[in-house]
This record gives structure tokens, C-alpha cells and sequence, in this order.
């Protein structure tokens, strides 16, 4: 997908977890957290070139559903590496640059609670949701800073 | 997670989705995702063919053998959520227009894994 549709999706899923409360609405106010960040690494990861915004959709690592020949139709396809699933699905085995890192490391910060508190009934702490929201800022600046780079270059 | 948990967090995540807007359907299909998983385990549990331990995650994540399984008391239940899944490369990760209607068909499936999981009840074999 294009960095431009990947921003275009963090805006929308930012203005969203606004309006959550971080306690009562939780599972969702996580999960739009963790896809906003998952937006800023593809962002990041195409706009260093490490892999391709073309249109086709992760299903899972390595495999991408593709328009098929009837129209609205998708069939699953090998392609190219493109968007990722989440950090470490797929692996990625090209060298990656300083910030792009430290983005990979901070969702590492965020996923941490995904199953624990979403989906196994961990309970939710304010120090959690602190973590949580420290590192999507992070995420989201240094996504911003990576694709701007991207552009000069 | 047993049964009563998995129903107290599929309502939770149903009550924030009432805050959602048709601009949120990402989300909606996301919270139909999560909220399905929890309805599913639910009448698993209730069945009494799965315990806490065995909770199902994604249905892709499921062996053939499993799917034959859970598939006697729960088929419905598991093709919805596998439905669901099935939208989400597109729309949720993807941009591909339409993705309102996606988040429409999502709810239509957990509103009746909903329906579905509140009837089940303990099998028994004879």
C-alpha cells in the first residue's frame, strides 16, 4: 500500500483512539494503537525501500491477496515482499536503518500486551496504557521523520 | 480464560463498537474479529469440547484436525470468524474501496456468532 494511504490511516485511527477511554474501551483503543504503528512501519519500511507499496494486502507471512480476474475479487498470491503483518512477520532480511530499528523496537514495547491484556484477560494498568501510548507517539514522529527523509532523498 | 470471562470481553468490545462510525471501519472489523474469537471460545467452553487453555486465536491458526473437530458443535461459528478474517487483508491492512460494507457484513457475523454462542449448551455423547 502507498505511504500516503498508510498516513491516511494513521490520521483516522489517531482521531479514533482520542475519542476511547483507555480503560473501558481498551481492546479497541489497543488495537487501533497497534494498527496505527503497523501503518508507520510499512510507512517507514517503503519509504527506505525496503519493501514495495504495491496492491496487494498481507493474509500472511509471504503470501498477499491480489485483485483476481472478476472484478472485487482477491485470490491469494506470492509477491514481492510488501506490507508487513506486524514486526517479525515476515522476517526481514535486508539490513535496516538506525530509526527504522528503533521504530521495530518500540512496537516490540506496544505488542508486548496484546495477548496478554486483549486477549488472555491480563488486567490493564495505568503503566501499561503509559507504555503503550509513549511508544505510539514515538512510533508515529519517527514514522513521520523516516517517510519526510524518504522524500528529500 | 473461561467461558464467563470470554462473554464479559466479546460484550466489552460490543459496547465500544457502538462508539464507532462508518470512518472507523477498520476498526469495527477488527473489534468484530477480536469479539467473534471471544463468542466462539465462549460456546466451545460452554460445549464443553475446549477449556481456557485450548482458547482459539486466529481460525487460520487451526489444524485440519481441529477444524474437523471444533466443527461438529460450532461450524457456523468458526466459518464466521473465518470470514471475518478473510476481510481483513483488504480492508483492514489494505485500502481497498468498499470497506464500509465490509465493516457491515463483519458486524452482521458477530451479531449472530453472538446469537449462536449464547445458545450453546453442554453436548452429550451417547
Amino acid at each position: 500500500m502507498k505511504i500516503a494511504s498508510h498516513f491516511e490511516k494513521i490520521e483516522r485511527f489517531d482521531v479514533l483512539r482520542n475519542r476511547l477511554d483507555q480503560f473501558n474501551d481498551f481492546e479497541i483503543w489497543f488495537w487501533t494503537t497497534m494498527n496505527a504503528g503497523t501503518n508507520a512501519v510499512n510507512a517507514a519500511l517503503h519509504a527506505t525501500g525496503i519493501t514495495e507499496d504495491g496492491p496487494w494486502y498481507p493474509q500472511q507471512p509471504g503470501v498477499y491477496m491480489v485483485e483476481g480476474d472478476d472484478p472485487g475479487s482477491f485470490v491469494a498470491a506470492f509477491k514481492p515482499m510488501g506490507d508487513v503483518l506486524h514486526v517479525g512477520r515476515p522476517k526481514i532480511e535486508k539490513p535496516i536503518p538506525e530509526k527504522v530499528q528503533r521504530i521495530a523496537g518500540l512496537m516490540d514495547v506496544i505488542e508486548e500486551w496484546r495477548d496478554p491484556c486483549v486477549r488472555d484477560g491480563e488486567p490493564v494498568t495505568q503503566e501499561i496504557i503509559d507504555k503503550v501510548d509513549t511508544a505510539y507517539h514515538e512510533v508515529i514522529a519517527l514514522a513521520r521523520e523516516v517517510a519526510a527523509e524518504g522524500e528529500e532523498a | 480464560m473461561d467461558s464467563a470471562e470470554h462473554k464479559a470481553f466479546a460484550e466489552r468490545i460490543m459496547d465500544t463498537m457502538e462508539k464507532l462510525g462508518p470512518e472507523d471501519y477498520e476498526m469495527t472489523i477488527e473489534g468484530a474479529m477480536l469479539a467473534t474469537t471471544h463468542w466462539v471460545n465462549y460456546a466451545l467452553h460452554e460445549f464443553g469440547v475446549t477449556e481456557g487453555a485450548d482458547d482459539v486465536q486466529h481460525t487460520y491458526f487451526l489444524s485440519g484436525n481441529d477444524l474437523q473437530k471444533l466443527g461438529i458443535v460450532a461450524e457456523e461459528l468458526l466459518q464466521a470468524l473465518d470470514e471475518i478474517e478473510k476481510i481483513r487483508p483488504m480492508y483492514v491492512r489494505g485500502d481497498v474501496t468498499g470497506g464500509d460494507k465490509a465493516a457491515d457484513r463483519a458486524r452482521e457475523l458477530l451479531d449472530r456468532s453472538k446469537e449462536l454462542a449464547l445458545a450453546a449448551e453442554p453436548i452429550s455423547v451417547s
